[in-house]
């Protein structure tokens, strides 16, 4: 689905992601972890659009994403969520929700401007449509508050469900646990597990080696911009480079 | 729906509005009807500039530069090439919008306070080309513009402040459409993050030059009124004071609501009649009120706490965007 091809992001002298080659299959759920300044969430705002990668290709579905912007990236199918959460803080939970579904919407301003009835339709598919997401996501009752009155861990949820609302075809999670309490974690590990399994493709990256080793299908582990390894959560586990990018050469088995 | 009981309420403020407006030409004197229709100027103005400053986070200090477009623009076809007064009045509006896009073209890259002074610079260029240009007669201004035909004579000045009641009544119902369709909602993401929209695959510089194209539209528009309605223009009254009064009209009466503006319009344009006879010191007074404004009501008029009395809340409440300010 998502096929990197030796990408390299320098920042003046600074090789932050340095020749990762990346491939995700459709349906999984791929994680990428790594020590801190390791590159993956560099390697993310290549993907997403923020930075532009200085050699190699990023493949889409077929299609060569490198170097588009945000939105384009956005349009192609590909959502994201933000390391430290990017709502927006003056709008109730639906409107967040509406802001997310406008890429699709066909009215023209000028329809906006008369409020013609095809544009009314719309208005209230749209709507419709984005209650239907909220109840899903169990969301519904509140989607009346203010974005901002919301606890940590449902704001995190609803600018999942905000990205879920462009309909990607590939979702991807900036450390979507930070800060979270154990509970919360595991409330947010069994919602990724079922949009998941709703037929969503997600590359997330994380911290929290626990919930990631639960979570992912492959796991690719970055260190110093580079990749190190990549497999099943057993099969990292055991790798030497993990352990020694992770705990020190002094714990090599 | 839950809009249903707040309806008598409502039509009862709009009806005395509107009555106590159809009647003022047959209440006053022409002093009044003057003020009226400069009040509906710049509620033109103000609520043109909300878009920009209110809506979507762009802060252009330049806005009255796009007023005085429309309004040169107007008049020089008016007085030069002899056209009625509807081409002028739609000529100004689409010179400033094209004016506005140049200048959103390069400003709107930048944000916050460099975007403020790009703005600022680049209107003040405008207004400089103007008034030394000899197409526009320079510092002289442009003289004797003649006022709208209508039914084969001169438009009376009480039919023209009939035409601006309801130019300004159909800009503000259009505004108000904008802002709860789509555009508006993907106006204040923008606003509120840039980043987070460009994510939900919004194209944030599109946006912003509609923001930016529409609003000047309807700056240009109020120009040509202007300019038609006093027949007198100078470059002299395009000086940055008139932004910056613009600017304390969107911020008194309060950002991003749709009543706010209108409210900063008024009173703004109103104070300065009715402490006339404080002569020196009104600009001293303006600045007291914007002081008071900001100290009391940081959120304008609009998002004062009064608003929970419930006529008040009622009739605001009906208005506003449903995602611009609220209380918490």
């Amino acid at each position: 689905m998502l096929y990197a091809k030796n990408v390299y992001v320098r920042f003046g002298g600074l090789t932050a992601v340095d020749n990762v080659s990346l491939h995700i299959a459709p349906g999984e759920i791929h994680a990428i972890i790594g020590p801190n300044g390791a590159g993956k969430s560099t390697f993310f705002n290549a993907v997403s659009g923020i930075n532009k990668p200085a050699e190699g290709t990023i493949e889409f579905m077929g299609e060569d994403i490198t170097g588009l912007s945000q939105y384009q990236v956005a349009q192609k199918g590909i959502g994201r969520t933000f390391q430290n959460i990017k709502l927006f803080p003056a709008m109730t939970v639906l409107e967040n929700v509406l802001c997310g579904s406008h890429m699709n919407v066909k009215s023209s301003w000028i329809q906006d401007m008369f409020g013609t009835p095809s544009q009314k339709k719309e208005e209230r598919e749209l709507r419709q449509k984005c209650l239907e997401l909220l109840e899903r996501v169990e969301l519904l009752d509140k989607k009346d508050y203010l974005s901002s009155g919301l606890p940590y861990g449902e704001q995190r949820k609803l600018e999942i469900v905000r990205a879920m609302a462009t309909s990607p075809k590939l979702l991807m999670l900036d450390e979507p646990a930070a800060g979270m309490n154990p509970s919360e974690t595991e409330e947010l590990k069994e919602f990724i597990r079922k949009i998941n399994s709703e037929g969503l493709t997600i590359l997330l990256i994380e911290h929290d080696v626990k919930m990631v080793m639960s979570l992912a299908d492959t796991i690719t582990v970055l260190d110093h911009g580079a990749k190190i390894a990549e497999g099943t959560a057993e099969e990292v586990r055991n790798d030497q480079k993990v352990i020694e990018a992770y705990l020190g050469k002094s714990y090599r088995r | 729906m839950e809009l249903k009981n707040k309806r008598p309420a409502l039509l009862i403020l709009c009806g005395a509005v509107l009555i106590v407006l159809a009647a003022l030409p047959y209440l006053f004197s022409g002093y009044v009807l003057q003020v009226a229709v400069y009040v509906g100027i710049y509620v033109m103005l103000a609520a043109s500039l909300n878009l920009l400053i209110g809506y979507t986070g762009i802060f252009s200090m330049g806005h009255v530069a796009f007023y005085c477009v429309g309004a040169y623009t107007s008049a020089l076809l008016a007085t030069k090439l002899d056209m009625p007064f509807i081409i002028c009045f739609l000529a100004g509006g689409a010179a400033a919008g094209l004016i506005g896009a140049l200048v959103g073209f390069a400003a709107l890259r930048l944000n916050d306070v460099f975007l403020a002074f790009t703005t600022m610079g680049l209107g003040e260029v405008i207004r400089i080309i103007i008034q030394n240009s000899s197409f526009t007669n320079g510092a002289l201004g442009v003289t004797g513009i003649p006022m709208p035909e209508f039914f084969g004579g001169t438009m009376s000045r009480e039919v023209f402040y009939y035409m601006v009641l309801v130019i300004v009544f159909l800009s503000l119902y259009f505004i108000y459409r904008l802002v709860h369709s789509h555009t508006g909602r993907t106006w204040m993401t923008i606003r509120d993050d840039a980043d987070a929209a460009a994510s939900l695959g919004i194209n944030v510089f599109r946006y912003k030059m509609l923001a930016m194209v529409l609003s000047c539209v309807i700056a240009g528009l109020a120009g040509s009124l202007y300019a038609t309605f006093v027949q007198y223009i100078n470059a002299s009254n395009f000086s940055i004071t008139v932004s910056i009064n613009i600017i304390a009209m969107v911020a008194i009466g309060g950002m991003g609501t749709l009543t706010g503006p209108v409210a900063g319009a008024v009173i703004l344009q109103v104070l300065p009649e009715a402490i006339r006879f404080l002569s020196d010191y009104r600009q001293l007074m303006f600045g007291v009120a914007l002081v008071i404004s900001i100290m009391f009501a940081p959120k304008g008029l609009a998002g004062m706490k009064w608003k929970r009395l419930k006529p008040v809340r009622a009739i605001c409440g009906l208005f506003e965007a449903k995602s611009g300010q609220r209380e918490e």
